[in-house]
């Protein structure tokens, strides 16, 4: 009662009683720091610190854990040191696979880039201000459609019997293969992944200082020469960060591969889900994924080594491809 | 009470007269294969299931008798047992210590489909040395499962499928093969695609996929294999812990005397019961016991040879 007389008469004395004791909690700063950081702290270790300590347990355990003894045979049957030793690289099948999925990923990140350079560039530099929010939403678009949605529509594009092959036809020209192959998952990759590499470009494309494009124009340089020279070296941030975040999603890629892939675009994470379903073999499976992420952290390290801001490719969301 | 099965053998409309006349509620929950459905059960709390249906028999029955996830079904609360079900396919497999542990539902196989149109006519039993014929080069189709490779690879050699005695042999074949093949499917929409897209004129099939593609209006046969086809049977069952047995006993007796008709004509696969009320055209169609007497069930694998077939598998399309 006391506290509310307080309130009501707008007295200016020191709250005292329960009032008081909240208040100093209030202002506790090891209270302040729990209560902004808390959610977060529980939401990374209920969603990524556990699952991840998850995998680590089950891939270094015989079967169960803490039941069964502790082995690291699973990483040996990844990498075969006898094999290694005697060269013999055509007897590692996972390490095959896994360079396969590194291979593709490389392929697919340099052809996000070609493609997200000129679209950035005129985004960023050319297209009339009210209609750059329009263009930016046109590359967003797609993120409104399910993934595997969209991966699905490419199937009646690129099968034999599909419009890409129809229309060779019609033009009497030979049909290709498109669908089940190499480039099948290439396409698909490349078409759900370039957007993620347009969104940080064109925040580089925007904040280039144009006025360094003229000058360059100006003192005799080619266009090839301004790209070369200005426009690149100061969209390099942007384009990496991308680059970044395309290679990690790539090399985990899973459905694209397997609905577009065929024979000879299989991926190492077409193996992991073998290992967690049909094979009945957790553990191995644990230390397939135990190793891609180590991969995937090894190629951020090497990535700030090389001084890239991976920082800057964080929040583009995409989950689940 | 939970049924846990595949996505074709769930419909409302099979469901929810049930729920009316009995007065019980059943939650479905899907599944994309047998292993998906025996991991999901071995690591949901006991009773969180109560009716699902692995292929039963055959490796993943073995597999969930063995891991202890399934519970006996009292037989005299499932009149259809008596009442419906074809004699054929009450298998002594379903029966472990003199309990019964699955009643059967529907059958099918993985057999052979060809285009007509673009193979010509292949007749109704043919040879697994097609899936190995250079004509047929990037024009096959096959399943995406290592068991399955190399028991048809064994089949194509000569060799026992069960225990083959020449796994290297095996490998080379399936290494050969993957040259050959456009794509491996690994569900029934998939397979269809395949031939819808033209991409496969010729490969291995389950006969439901066949049958929807037929009824499209396709240009595709269905035939055997002549060393022999896989065959299988998807089964009710009871999942460990299940506190509603009676219930899941009524839910499975239902299931297999009052709605076959329409459960048939869902997912196109050979339903068990006479209650379906099959036509002679849909016998002669279907040919239940020609299938039956072409068909095997692969044996059960232990952990150690699905890990050397799954290395083998994986060397192969690596």
């Amino acid at each position: 009662m006391s506290s509310s007389s307080e309130l009501s008469g707008g007295e200016t004395t020191a709250p005292s009683g329960f009032r008081a004791r909240v208040l100093t909690m209030a202002d506790n700063s090891r209270l302040k720091g729990l209560t902004s950081l808390g959610p977060i702290v529980t939401l990374l270790t209920v969603f990524y610190a556990i699952p991840v300590a998850l995998l680590i347990v089950y891939s270094v355990f015989v079967d169960d854990p803490f039941v069964t003894a502790i082995t690291f045979e699973h990483f040996a049957r990844f990498l075969d040191l006898s094999a290694v030793i005697s060269l013999q690289i055509g007897d590692l099948p996972y390490v095959r696979l896994l360079a396969r999925s590194l291979g593709i990923a490389v392929v697919v990140t340099v052809l996000s880039l070609i493609i997200a350079y000129p679209i950035t560039y005129y985004l960023g530099q050319h297209a009339p201000e009210r209609w750059q929010m329009l263009l930016v939403l046109l590359v967003i678009i797609p993120f409104w459609t399910s993934y595997l949605i969209r991966t699905y529509a490419w199937i009646p594009i690129l099968s034999r019997n599909g419009f890409i092959n129809g229309a060779l036809g019609a033009l009497g020209l030979p049909t290709v293969p498109l669908l089940n192959t190499y480039w099948g998952s290439i396409i698909g990759l490349v078409y759900v992944f370039v957007p993620f590499v347009i969104l940080p470009l064109y925040a580089s494309m925007r904040s280039l200082d144009a006025s360094l494009i003229e000058a360059a124009r100006d003192l005799g340089a080619s266009r090839s020469a301004v790209f070369r020279e200005v426009v690149f070296p100061l969209t390099l941030p942007g384009a990496l960060a991308g680059a970044v975040f395309v290679f990690i999603k790539c090399a985990a890629a899973y459905v694209t591969p397997a609905l577009l892939g065929g024979t000879s675009g299989r991926m190492f994470a077409q193996v992991i889900e073998t290992q967690f379903g049909t094979a009945f073999n957790w553990n191995f499976g644990a230390a397939l994924s135990v190793i891609l992420v180590a991969v995937v952290l090894g190629s951020l390290w090497i990535a700030m080594r090389l001084g890239i801001d991976v920082g800057k490719s964080r929040g583009l969301g995409g989950g689940g491809l | 009470m939970t049924y846990f099965s595949w996505g074709a053998y769930i419909d409302d409309a099979w469901i929810a007269p049930f729920e009316e006349d009995t007065g019980i509620t059943v939650n479905t929950e899907t599944y994309e294969s047998n292993a998906d459905a025996i991991n999901q059960i071995d690591n949901s709390p006991e009773g969180t299931y109560d009716v699902w249906t692995p292929s039963a028999p055959g490796a993943d029955f073995e597999r969930a008798y063995r891991n202890d996830l399934l519970e006996p079904i009292n037989v005299d609360n499932v009149p259809a047992w008596d009442d419906h079900i074809f004699e054929e396919v009450k298998l002594d497999a379903f029966w472990q210590e003199d309990e019964l542990y699955a009643v059967p539902m529907t059958f099918g196989f993985d057999g052979a489909i060809y285009n007509h149109d673009e193979v010509g006519d292949l007749g109704d039993t043919i040879s697994y040395d097609l899936l190995w014929d250079d004509e047929y080069e990037g024009d096959l189709t096959t399943r995406d499962d290592a068991a399955t490779q190399i028991w048809t690879a064994a089949k194509y050699l000569g060799q026992d499928p069960d225990e083959p005695e020449d796994l290297d042999a095996i490998q080379e074949a399936l290494s050969d093969d993957v040259d050959l093949v456009s794509t491996y499917w690994t569900s029934s929409a998939a397979s269809i695609q395949n031939f819808q897209e033209g991409e496969a004129t010729l490969g291995t099939s389950w006969d439901g996929a066949y049958h929807r593609l037929a009824a499209e209006g396709e240009p595709v046969t269905l035939a055997f294999w002549e060393e022999g086809t896989i065959g299988w049977i998807d089964s009710f069952c009871i999942a460990r812990g299940s506190e509603n047995t009676e219930e899941a006993e009524q839910f499975i007796d239902y299931m297999l005397s009052e709605v076959p008709r329409e459960w048939f004509e869902g997912p196109q696969y050979i339903v068990v019961s006479d209650a379906v009320d099959y036509t002679d055209e849909e016998l002669e169609q279907y040919a239940l016991e020609d299938a039956l007497a072409q068909t095997e069930f692969p044996a059960f694998n232990d952990d150690e040879t699905i890990q050397a077939y799954d290395e083998i598998w994986t060397d192969v399309t690596a």
